[in-house]
């Protein structure tokens, strides 16, 4: 730095110069404020945008005082008190060595006629001397008994002249560990032997209730005859406070925090599991040579110590065999470091016994139930190990919570769940060698490894295959992963038939192969499946499943009628199984209720979904994630009908339960939200929507990785939030990115890749790229009438779309033409209240841009009593009453028309004061309103607005532009 | 330690453009604040905050004469250099420890993982800060005034004769570039 030329040193003064303006301009502004203050110097504006990120928390937000107290006596540690100098009856001969804590001294005393020699140490930290004293007294009794010939016994403590608390002990001479490992170089056998002898000394000391609780490689002591000898018994309990009368951050010095267990970083009471905990610790070191890592990653316990040994020194790798630390070893202290106490070995015996089994090739104890203990530990609690791969495995396993319980029964979902762990333990077992310690292991990672290992090693069985090919087949389908998930299926069901066509499995296999074909858009593949699963299915129980799965199909094919059919005949079929199958007649009720949802009967709908949401609450309880379940579907059906506010109530039960079942990080969180992030949207509450679906997107990375349809989902919704916010490029990229996603995973033929191609192109046209937009619109338009035939609500936006283009473009006549198919779609019956709402109110505008304000004025009254109808909160009846307003003024209605667009511009200040491009709108009506009375000067301040709101945009929208300036 | 020399008589010469007399003054904040500083842990009390320690310091070394405004200022922005000097000579001594000890044998317990750490972030800070000083000098003085001198915005503004606002907004700014030369560095 000190060699930079002046000009180098100029911009860093220049930039520092902006960079202080900067700071006091909005966080929206920024970007832009910058791009001009630096007016085309782009190695300014860089250096300024350097040093824009926030500053990490650091010694600037400390005290210097107190940093200055913490150095000062840091750098005291090494202030050594001279040979000769007294501390208490000791004299002291030399220095042992130093470390945080304080200093140790080799010691000697007289004591009956002859001179004891001892390690004495003496604490430097300032402390309550008086509180340690008394705890010594105590405390001493109980130590001196500890007589072992592998603890350094404790021989005296107390105070020294200058109040430093000071222990002696049992002067050994010997090294460190660590450096026996580095200048001894002990084999296999001699580092279990040491660690052994440990093991006795802690199982003595537990005898007589005393926990060491600092068990760390340099409280280890080994002589040359491979004699080890443990320091510090009890020191740490002396030091650490009573009570609660000394802060817990002085009471956590005395713990050494590499080897702590996590219950003493939490501050509870050290205890026997927590030695254990320490003693795991150490048999990791002497294995692998490397420092303690538990940041492993969960799939990899079996190579666990084999990849930390890796890095370690040479020495241990020669000593330690690579291939003996694969397996027993690495279960063998991952049982004994179990983050939670209980899981543990429950005694140091226990682990010391599965050590010598496993140093004499016998079968250790931690063995058999390993499989289910290791799932236990990472679905479980675990803190330190990779929470993503704990989350992937509980999404798996609780994958009831997932949409396609609906399809499944609550026994048969045990069954897939114990199969599914059974194999999954498996899967953790076969640790690849190439996957490096702390990578992440996704869901889809350990199902991959699965599918593979299905092929190769399950080949010869052929029903556990096909029963294994099933179970996993189903949780790709969870996952999202339809395309593997369809191939696993289809071999499953024809492994599975070829043993017995008519056996439950083969048919659940054909039902699981119709709902992913139906989800990947393949509707005739599924139709055919079904039939077959149809006529094979033996008991009620498939029967009505099958049904409801066809009834989904027919859903998605717009088939609402035969849907509903279906729905009800699964239903009178499950009521007549009794109590018994109240789990499924809820079920069937909810298909029922969103499929009338969908054809917008909302009041038999909401019937429905209560009923269902009793029996589930009957049969689960109140609490139960299949309640939310429902209450999540209940939620998007109340949307569809406008009731975004009781949505968002129902939504936020929905959520409560899911988070207390599952904790925040649940993708069955991520789809709550998303959803509720719709509620929120549609009243207009659009940083709440950006929070909840920020959190639903963080959620899925974390389960999914960066790609998958479930995040496209939520992709798409944040780009339907900023077409709310008219951010078209942010929409354009959100969009793209779903679109992208969708075809990588072959749905690019399905509902929700069209939706998203629809979406894309109106917000290219909103960005004026209406050569991008048209080819997107058709192709959705394609594929959705192929999909759900020409009198669906999703053909209908899609004419709508197409519509709005048209007219932009000026082709008036084309714009009626798809406007009005649109609405006649709508008047046939299929569509949602206000989706047919806004198909009239875009037919209104395309009317009143082709002259035709008559006929506009019909088609805008009758969307703005719909409207009006559902919410006199809703976000479009300002628009509405702006697009009457132009009716108005092209009949000659012109005092009317003030009136209203005048009422809608103060509507609009008040419930979307941020919606520029709205009230830009409103603007350009008024103005025009105020050329046809001659208000010359009121057109040209309304204009003037209009023009300020519209340039305020982050893209403003060309053809709003041109609007403002049509007279 | 006799102090042949009061504080005030100190400042006063300084003031008369003696340097040698600043030389020794900031010599006496510098044992002063150490000292200070390490009472604070030897006697397990309360801790003193950075302002606390710097006003004692004034109030023990100064307190019985008045002094005229410019006098008491100028003694703070002694005071803060002194104390930046503190943490820097013991951070370094850490540091220089840590370096030079060699490897520590026998250790039989842990250094505080932290204090190392803490050490080569203050020598870090030190010369960002140098840096700040040859970019903007006076936001430079405002993070040497404020952090290791103890002293409020207002009181800062008042000896720059600036309003508080500007003073606060070099704090920020500076906070920025600190953080950024910092990371860079480290």
């Amino acid at each position: 730095m000190s060699r930079e030329s002046e000009t180098d040193l100029e911009r860093r003064r220049r930039a520092f110069a902006v960079l202080r303006e900067a700071l006091d301009i909005d966080d929206a502004e920024r970007e832009r404020w910058i791009d001009e203050r630096c007016a085309g110097d782009e190695a300014l504006a860089a250096e300024v945008r350097a040093l824009l990120p926030a500053p990490r928390a650091g010694v600037l937000d400390e005290d210097a005082s107190t940093i200055a107290a913490r150095l000062l006596d840091e750098a005291d540690a090494d202030a050594t008190l001279p040979a000769g100098a007294q501390i208490g009856a000791w004299t002291l001969a030399r220095t042992l060595g130093s470390g945080g804590m304080g200093t140790v001294y080799l010691a000697a005393r007289d004591g009956d006629g002859y001179a004891q020699r001892g390690a004495l140490k003496l604490i430097k930290r300032g402390m309550d001397s008086a509180a340690v004293l008394a705890r010594f007294r105590r405390e001493r009794q109980i130590l001196s008994r500890l007589e072992h010939p592998h603890i350094a016994r404790l021989l005296d403590g107390g105070v020294s002249a200058e109040g430093q608390p000071y222990f002696v002990m049992e002067y050994v001479d010997g090294e460190t560990l660590r450096a026996w490992i580095a200048q001894a170089h002990p084999g296999l056998d001699a580092r279990l032997g040491v660690f052994l002898q440990l093991c006795e000394a802690i199982a003595h000391a537990h005898r007589h209730l005393v926990v060491h609780r600092d068990i760390k490689p340099e409280n280890v002591l080994v002589a040359a005859d491979g004699h080890a000898r443990l320091l510090d018994f009890g020191i740490a309990k002396l030091l650490e406070a009573d009570g609660a009368t000394e802060q817990t951050a002085t009471q956590r010095r005395f713990v050494s925090r590499a080897y702590a267990a996590p219950e003493q970083l939490e501050g509870d009471a050290a205890t026997t599991a927590t030695d254990v905990y320490q003693l795991g610790v150490l048999l990791f070191e002497l294995l692998t040579g490397a420092r303690f890592d538990n940041t492993r990653s969960a799939g990899a316990v079996s190579g666990w110590l084999a990849r930390a040994q890796a890095t370690a020194d040479a020495a241990t790798r020669k000593a330690v065999p690579a291939t003996r630390l694969r397996g027993d070893a690495a279960i063998i202290v991952a049982r004994a470091t179990d983050a939670d106490p209980k899981r543990r070995y429950a005694t140091v015996e226990a682990l010391a016994a599965d050590v010598r089994a496993w140093r004499n090739g016998h079968p250790i104890a931690a063995r058999p139930d390993s499989a289910t203990y290791r799932l236990r530990r990472f679905v479980g609690r675990h803190r330190v190990a990779s929470a993503a791969a704990a989350l992937a495995l509980a999404a798996i396993l609780a994958g009831s919570t997932l949409a396609l319980w609906q399809a499944r029964k609550a026994a048969e979902e045990a069954r897939l769940a114990r199969s599914a762990q059974a194999f999954l333990s498996s899967v953790f077992d076969a640790s690849s060698p190439d996957s490096a310690a702390g990578e992440r292991v996704t869901a889809r990672e350990l199902l991959d490894r699965g599918s593979e290992r299905i092929a190769t090693e399950l080949a010869d069985q052929p029903r556990l295959r096909g029963d294994m090919q099933l179970t996993l087949g189903t949780l790709y389908a969870q996952l999202g992963q339809y395309v593997q998930a369809q191939h696993l299926l289809d071999d499953a069901r024809t492994t599975l038939a070829q043993i017995e066509p008519e056996s439950a499995n083969a048919t659940r296999a054909a039902l699981e192969l119709a709902a992913v074909q139906r989800q990947l858009g393949k509707t005739d593949d599924a139709d055919r499946n079904l039939a077959t699963a149809m006529a094979a299915a033996v008991t009620p129980e498939l029967q009505s499943r099958a049904l409801i799965e066809r009834a989904q199909l027919r859903e998605t094919q717009g088939r609402f009628d035969d849907a509903l059919a279906d729905a009800r005949a699964a239903l009178q079929a499950d009521l007549a199984r009794g109590a018994g199958a109240r789990a499924e007649q809820a079920r069937d009720r909810q298909i029922e209720a969103l499929v009338l949802a969908r054809q917008a009967q909302f009041e038999p709908a909401e019937t429905a979904f209560e009923k269902a949401i009793a029996d589930a609450r009957a049969v689960y309880g109140n609490e139960d994630t299949r309640v939310a379940l429902m209450l999540n579907d209940y939620g998007a059906a109340l949307i569809e009908k406008g009731r975004s506010k009781e949505a968002e109530t129902v939504l936020r039960d929905a959520l409560a339960i899911r988070r207390k079942r599952l904790g925040n990080d649940h993708p069955a969180i991520a789809e709550t939200e998303q959803v509720l992030g719709a509620a929120l949207r549609a009243q207009g509450r659009l940083d709440e929507t950006q929070t909840v679906l920020e959190d639903a997107l963080r959620i899925q990375r974390a389960t999914f990785g960066q790609r998958n349809p479930l995040i496209a989902n939520t992709l798409n919704s944040l780009g339907m939030l900023a077409f709310s916010r008219r951010e078209p490029t942010v929409c354009e990229a959100r969009f793209r990115e779903a679109m992208e996603i969708y075809t990588e995973f072959g749905l690019a033929g399905t509902p929700p890749a069209a939706t998203a191609a629809n979406n894309l192109a109106t917000a290219l046209v909103q960005l004026g790229r209406y050569d991008e937009a048209e080819p997107l619109m058709r192709r959705a338009l394609d594929v959705h009438l192929k999909l759900v035939g020409e009198n669906h609500p999703l053909v209908m936006s899609d004419l709508n779309t197409i519509g709005q283009l048209e007219m932009r473009r000026g082709n008036h006549a084309s714009a009626i033409e798809h406007a009005k198919r649109a609405v006649a779609i709508v008047e046939s019956g299929a569509t949602p209240a206000r989706e047919g709402a806004y198909a009239h109110l875009s037919y209104a505008n395309v009317l009143n841009r082709a002259g035709r304000p008559q006929d506009a004025l019909a088609e805008v009254d009758g969307a703005i009593a719909t409207l009006e109808g559902i919410s006199a909160d809703e976000p479009r009846l300002p628009g509405a009453r702006v697009t009457r307003a132009e009716a108005l003024l092209g009949i000659g209605r012109v005092d009317e028309a003030r009136t209203l667009a005048e009422r809608a511009l103060a509507e609009r200040e008040q419930r979307m004061p941020n919606d520029a491009g709205g009230l830009a709108t409103t603007h350009a009506v008024i103005a025009r309103i105020a050329d046809a009375q001659h208000r010359g000067a009121d057109a040209a301040r309304e204009r003037d607005a209009a023009r300020k709101l519209a340039m305020s945009m982050p893209t403003p929208d060309p053809y709003l532009l041109r609007e403002i300036e049509r007279r | 330690m006799p102090v042949s020399e009061s504080a005030t008589e100190l400042l006063v010469a300084v003031e008369n453009g003696d340097d040698d007399a600043q030389g020794r003054l900031f010599s006496l904040l510098y044992d002063e604040l150490r000292r200070c500083a390490h009472r604070q842990l030897r006697g397990g009390g309360e801790t003193l905050s950075t302002t606390a320690l710097v006003h004692e310091t004034y109030v023990k070394l100064v307190a019985r004469e008045t002094l005229r405004l410019e006098s008491r200022q100028h003694f703070m922005a002694l005071a803060a250099r002194a104390m930046r000097q503190v943490l820097v000579d013991h951070a370094r001594r850490i540091g220089a420890d840590k370096r030079g000890g060699g490897a520590v044998a026998v250790t039989l317990d842990e250094r505080v993982p932290d204090a190392p750490a803490e050490a080569a972030e203050v020598l870090a800070l030190d010369h960002a800060l140098g840096e700040l000083e040859r970019i903007d000098e006076r936001a430079a003085r405002v993070v040497q005034l404020h952090f290791f001198g103890g002293l409020s915005f207002v009181a800062i503004a008042e000896l720059e004769g600036l309003n508080e606002r500007t003073i606060k907004r070099d704090w920020q700014a500076a906070r920025h570039l600190l953080a950024a030369s910092m990371n860079a560095g480290g």
